[in-house]
């Protein structure tokens, strides 16, 4: 559903994406890794458009996002985003950051709304925070509310910008515990993250990315186990044996 | 004091119509003007951003009395006829919401640039975005530096003497002239202005306590 052929991005001189062909498939877990400044976050934003490409080919569910006819919020309401740091709404209550999106792309009636944002928060267990504001939440609190606000769209598929990397590390397994849940029950999901464990869990797929290149796309156990690259095995081993 | 309070009662209280009359409906034009110049000096569209950056640029830097004098000497000779009141809220609108603009462009380029991608995400034209999403945020920082323009406002609402826009000062003017008590009455007149403006700061600061708690 996700086609990257030949796609390349500049930031001005620097070449931030080099030549990137990347299949993403419905129903699958792909979790891209790599060390910071390697393009990961800058890939996974280009599927929502929030990055432009400079050249190349990227296919969104057959449309071309740099076809004049694309339309950006058409294809940015079937798939959802987590950010790293949850950019919730914050004048808005746990409820309205959720049903905000619905009611105003949507077109979803306020009761219906708010009665499927429940049903979300339910699913994160974050239920009996529903009024309160962001800011009287804990960062792993906030970012359940935020993987709740991206369900809310009913996407074919949820992005995850390094989702428990701004996170206290007491906090990171109930986001992980949220995420694994979503796998599970067969969303789609590319998951930016340094989480190791959650990749050889959950996902179907393993990214590897360094200095703007995929270095390696596999199954996640044979990249666990025989990762093909040099580059791969000496990230793999740093993170592991840290 | 009170005597000249009985004598042109009538006169005060009808300025001070005037005054506070215009002070509405320029302050709630120029919070409109502000607000549109503020987005299209972020705009991507460059017409726009010069459009707003020309405006702004422009009409901060001349005296309100020329723009004011303009309205009312300059407009009626060649297009229509303005009077002192029309002339002097016009002009009054034009000056302030290029200073309003100056300060919610200051309040939005304050909200973080998550706010937008996450209401991009959401599948919110950018429009939508800036409406539901960034303004509130941007309204409520720059709540206090609004206030201080909406004051300004009301002080420089006194400008309509000039023009004969029967406001406060200028009936203050002609109570000065004709009774030559210009001692209590520019006294009574700086408590008018009072009433307004101190009202207007109490008002703000409310909202800026009230806006706070709830987040």
């Amino acid at each position: 559903m996700i086609e990257f052929k030949h796609v390349e991005k500049y930031f001005g001189a620097f070449h931030a994406l080099k030549d990137i062909n990347l299949t993403f498939n419905k129903g699958e877990v792909v979790v891209v890794i790599g060390p910071s400044g390697s393009g990961k976050s800058t890939m996974l934003r280009c599927i929502n458009g929030l990055e432009e490409i400079s050249s190349g080919i990227l296919l969104i569910n057959d449309l071309d996002i740099r076809s004049k006819e694309t339309r950006l919020p058409e294809i940015r309401k079937n798939i959802g985003m987590v950010f790293q740091h949850f950019n919730l709404y914050p004048h808005k209550t746990v409820l309205e950051n959720i049903t905000l999106a619905p009611i105003k792309v949507l077109k979803k009636d306020e009761a219906a709304a708010i009665k499927e944002a429940e049903k979300f928060l339910n699913k994160v267990d974050m239920l009996d925070k529903k009024d309160s504001y962001p800011s009287q939440l804990s960062g792993g609190q906030k970012q359940r509310v935020a993987i709740a606000r991206g369900l809310a769209m009913n996407p074919q598929m949820l992005l995850f910008d390094e989702p428990t990397s701004a996170l206290d590390p007491e906090m990171i397994g109930d986001v992980l515990k949220v995420m694994k849940k979503l796998a599970k029950e067969g969303m789609s999901m590319i998951v930016v993250t340094h989480e190791m464990g959650f990749a050889s869990e959950v996902a179907d797929r393993v990214v590897f990315m360094d200095s703007g290149q995929v270095l390696e796309d596999s199954e996640t156990q044979t990249f666990f186990d025989h990762p093909k690259e040099e580059r791969a095995r000496q990230f793999l081993s740093k993170i592991i044996n840290h | 004091m009170l005597v000249l309070l009985s004598n042109y009662g009538p006169s005060f209280v009808e300025g001070f119509k005037y005054t506070l009359f215009s002070s509405i409906l320029a302050l709630f034009f120029s919070l409109i003007i502000g607000t549109f110049m503020a987005i299209f000096q972020l705009s991507k569209n460059k017409f726009l951003r010069s459009l707003a950056k020309i405006y702004v640029e422009f009409f901060r830097n001349i005296p309100l009395l020329i723009i004011v004098m303009f309205c009312y000497v300059v407009v009626p000779l060649y297009w229509f006829q303005l009077d002192g009141f029309q002339s002097g809220t016009i002009g009054l609108t034009i000056y302030t919401s290029a200073f309003i603009a100056e300060t919610i462009r200051a309040g939005i380029q304050t909200v973080p640039a998550g706010q937008m991608e996450a209401g991009l995400s959401s599948g919110f034209t950018s429009s939508q975005t800036m409406v539901y999403i960034i303004l509130p945020q941007a309204f409520k920082i720059v709540i206090p530096p609004l206030g201080n323009q909406f004051i300004n406002l009301v002080k420089n609402s006194s400008i309509l003497a000039m023009v004969a826009g029967m406001d406060l000062m200028y009936q203050g003017d002609l109570i000065a002239s004709e009774t030559f008590n210009t001692f209590e009455t520019y006294i009574i007149v700086g408590l008018f202005y009072l009433i307004l403006t101190l009202q207007l700061s109490y008002l703000m600061s409310n909202l800026e306590k009230k806006w706070a708690i709830r987040e």
